[in-house]
């Protein structure tokens, strides 16, 4: 008859890994990397929205700016006012009695006499 | 294919020749650059002029991504981006490079795509009608300036037939 191992009784064979098991801890880095893949992930994700909107407002800005040009208007109203002005100045400066008429004749009297 | 995260230099040397080699260089379509010149100490103020000089004749893109100075120079005003170390640059792309998965790998194919897109749009439309836009309003201000001396001559006058009455 063969002789019993007095270690490990009948009933326990089998259940003794079981017994004996100890949780071991879950190594933490592989959570860690886990988070900062995602971290990667958002970045990326975020990064591509960015560069959509960026492209999308640069491709609507040059399509306005090449569509709707409003300088070339507001420099035409500008030339009119400004002609309007010169030729306003230079009526009230033709008179008699404007200070420039007055100032050359002054000049004109000292350096020719009357 | 990197992803689009700081690419820290080092500034070596403050010879003109080597500068534009390495601001020639410089992939800013691609990912953001960062300058130091920390350790450069008396000769960083002849560097970023260096830089303003190089970035005055062939102009630096900032679109989609800008170029970044660490510089410890105190009270600049000018067209850069200085900051006074690394902990103040825009904490967005201040990312460590690794190993992509199928999932970010996609997405930076995406940027990728985009980041060319917007290299064609750039170069060939947008700086274009930009630079149009600015000499059109440039004209605008100029004319503007004038029309306010002639309007300040107008009432100048105006105000001397007016007193004479």
């Amino acid at each position: 008859m063969a002789k019993k191992n007095n270690d490990i009784p009948d009933d326990l064979i089998g259940f003794k890994e079981f017994i004996e098991y100890e949780e071991k801890k879950r190594p933490t880095h592989s959570r860690r990397s886990k988070s900062s893949g995602l971290h990667h992930l958002s970045f990326l994700e975020s990064e591509s929205q960015r560069l959509s909107k960026t492209l999308e407002l640069c491709e609507e800005q040059t399509f306005g700016i090449n569509r709707y040009p409003q300088d070339k208007k507001i420099l035409e109203k500008q030339d009119q006012l400004i002609e309007k002005n010169r030729m306003i100045i230079i009526e009230l400066l033709r008179r008699k009695d404007s200070p420039l008429t007055k100032n050359l004749t002054e000049i004109f009297k000292i350096h020719f006499g009357n | 294919m990197n992803v689009p995260c700081f690419e820290y230099i080092s500034v070596q040397s403050h010879q003109i020749e080597s500068l534009d080699h390495l601001l020639s260089k410089l992939q800013l379509s691609q990912r953001p650059v960062v300058l130091v010149l920390e350790h450069l100490d008396e000769l960083q103020h002849d560097v970023i002029k260096k830089i303003e000089n190089y970035d005055k004749t062939k102009p630096l893109p900032t679109l989609p991504y800008s170029l970044y100075i660490v510089s410890d120079i105190k009270n600049y005003q000018g067209s850069l981006n200085i900051v006074s170390s690394k902990n103040q640059l825009p904490a967005l792309y201040n990312k460590k490079e690794k190993s992509l998965n199928t999932k970010e790998r996609n997405y930076l194919n995406k940027i990728k795509l985009k980041q060319e897109n917007f290299k064609s749009l750039v170069e060939k439309e947008y700086m274009n009608s930009i630079k149009k836009y600015a000499l059109g309003h440039r004209l605008i201000s100029e004319k503007q300036n004038f029309l306010a001396y002639l309007e300040t001559i107008n009432k100048g006058l105006q105000e001397f037939y007016g007193k004479k009455k």
